[in-house]
């Protein structure tokens, strides 16, 4: 498992590929605050703030982690690419052919996506917010105040991530095809985003019906296991209620269990040309 | 006798169709096992389930005494090397990294290795050179994906068409190469080919493969002595010839031809004669010529042979 682990993260470092993302990474944590600061030069802070609108480095660096726009949006998808070479290539056969157990391969392909999943998204975060305290606060309150706050949001983030990873895995063994899994993962992309849109519209119109018991609970249990739509509740407070918090754990774990076992299913019986 | 290589009944079923049908194949320690078949007879579905990269939906094999079903056949591949159609290399990667990442999976540190194997294939000159795997011609692709089948010093090698895309000069090397690790090393190989008289410089055994199914089995000397004869008798009736050498020479190769009934191999050409007049058919004329690998081949799976 080591050998193989050494060489798939070897060979993503080789491909030109993954120095894209990181040139990616760099872009997009110095332009993301640098329009940030371009736009809330022009407002009035004060008022803003009092809108609730108001920018810190803390929604600068949690933003970063969303799936659904910039930088988490595109990362997933060239390592998908990435990964996915390994059957364009034809070069999983000469893992299979050389006595590595199926299982290994995925578990090898999921770990690498993990890792750089992780680490180029956690780049791309802590960049955004060095250059997005240049221009802002870290938050109202100080970085001390919510370094607790702060460690389990990205804890949470991290989970996300390594949810995304088993997805990418799962369409790229399913697949064996990159531009298939690229399209699916973006078509996984759209639906929970425009879920999580629905969500909150839906949550909206319900505020004028307030006599249905039912929708509401659904509302919240979709919310709830939309991992995608996690932006939306992870980094924006200063506080996780239990419930919330146990969501936030729960879902992504399971999802991640199902997707990797799924997947070690999929590639265990899978037929590779 | 120690195989390296048994299957016992293998099948393999695309779409309901089987592509391979109850194949049994026996490859020695030490063989040179040529398998022949034409294009879609089943020769890389054959090669993909004994590589596990397909699932056989019948019939089992046992690898270096290992069989299919045990868990341990995963381990038994750590002695097997194979290229399966066409090379499997990092095209985005130069010669030596696509063999420093074999050689990682491997468990090889030793970059003496890497070179010497560069070296063995005719690739040497490509040891510091950057230029990617995916602007090789065909043939230094080949001379490549041999050299990462060689590299962990398997006991089997499998090579799907192995001279595809080699220029003549290639085609020699890696004949030599065949050979000599055949014999230095006591390596085992199972080589598909088309090439039916370049299979013939090497292979010490042959498995002739037809629509899925394994038709003969047979050794280089059995196929020499084999070989030697083609009798081709007209006579006023080949439904009646056929019939007759069907029970007077079972196992004979027999097929109806241009030329007549086509009888591959030695026979007792006066005694058959006798009986076919005793059995009243009118001979109309007999040839004989001596044959080749090919039409051995031809002979075999039915195909004609073709003369200017």
């Amino acid at each position: 498992m080591a050998k193989l682990l050494k060489c798939d993260l070897l060979r993503v470092i080789k491909d030109r590929l993954f120095w894209v993302v990181c040139i990616l990474a760099a872009v997009f944590a110095l332009i993301t605050p640098l329009l940030y600061a371009a736009i809330y030069s022009g407002i009035d802070a004060v008022a803003l703030e009092l809108m609730g609108l108001g920018m810190d480095g803390k929604t600068i660096f949690f933003s970063a982690f969303s799936l659904s726009n910039n930088f988490g949006l595109i990362v997933p998808v060239l390592l998908a690419i990435i990964l996915c070479k390994d059957f364009s290539y034809g070069t999983v056969r000469n893992k299979i052919i050389c006595g590595c157990s199926r299982v290994k391969i995925f578990a090898s392909m999921y770990l690498t996506c993990a890792v750089f999943l992780v680490g180029t998204v956690l780049l791309n975060a802590l960049a955004s917010l060095g250059v997005g305290l240049i221009f802002f606060p870290y938050s109202s309150q100080g970085f001390g105040a919510e370094a607790g706050y702060f460690f389990a949001s990205l804890g949470l983030e991290l989970l996300v991530l390594l949810f995304v990873s088993a997805l990418v895995c799962f369409l790229c063994v399913w697949a064996k095809n990159a531009g298939l899994a690229v399209v699916l993962y973006a078509a996984a992309v759209l639906v929970f985003t425009m879920v999580t849109s629905i969500l909150m519209v839906g949550e909206l119109a319900l505020g004028f019906a307030p006599e249905n018991e039912i929708l509401p609970k659904v509302f919240e249990f979709v919310r709830n296991i939309n991992v995608f739509g996690y932006s939306t509740v992870i980094g924006t407070g200063t506080e996780y209620s239990a419930k919330t918090a146990l969501w936030c754990v729960l879902s992504p774990a399971v999802g991640t269990a199902a997707l990797l076992g799924l997947g070690a299913l999929v590639f265990g019986k899978k037929d590779i040309k | 006798m120690e195989y390296v290589l048994q299957t016992h009944g293998l099948t393999k079923k695309y779409k309901n169709r089987p592509a391979v049908d109850r194949a049994d194949i026996n490859v020695r320690r030490g063989d040179i096992y040529g398998f022949v078949g034409e294009n879609g007879s089943g020769k890389t579905t054959v090669i993909r389930l004994i590589s596990g990269l397909i699932f056989p939906d019948g019939g089992d094999f046992e690898l270096f005494g290992v069989n299919s079903r045990s868990g341990g056949i995963v381990r038994a591949r750590k002695k097997l090397g194979a290229i399966v159609e066409t090379p499997s290399i990092y095209r985005n990667m130069s010669a030596y990294d696509n063999l420093k990442m074999q050689a990682g999976l491997l468990g090889i540190s030793d970059d003496s290795r890497i070179r010497a194997t560069l070296e063995t294939v005719g690739l040497g000159e490509l040891e510091n050179d950057k230029k990617r795997a995916g602007n090789f011609s065909l043939g230094m692709r080949q001379r490549l994906g041999i050299a990462m089948a060689l590299l962990g010093e398997p006991e089997l090698l499998i090579l799907d068409e192995p001279m595809n895309g080699l220029d003549p000069a290639g085609i020699v090397e890696i004949r030599e190469l065949i050979l000599k690790l055949n014999r230095e090393k006591g390596m085992s190989f199972l080589i598909s080919s088309h090439i039916l008289t370049e299979l013939s410089l090497v292979a010490t055994k042959y498995g002739i493969i037809s629509h899925g199914h394994v038709i003969r089995e047979i050794t280089a000397e059995e196929l020499h002595a084999e070989c030697g004869r083609l009798t081709f008798i007209r006579t006023d009736s080949d439904e009646k010839l056929l019939s007759l050498l069907s029970r007077e020479l079972p196992g004979v190769p027999a097929a109806p031809d241009a030329r007549g009934v086509k009888i591959s191999g030695e026979i007792d050409l006066d005694g058959l004669l006798r009986r076919i007049i005793a059995e009243d058919i009118h001979i109309q004329s007999v040839n004989c010529t001596d044959m080749g690998f090919e039409e051995y081949y031809l002979s075999l799976v039915g195909g004609g042979v073709k003369r200017g």
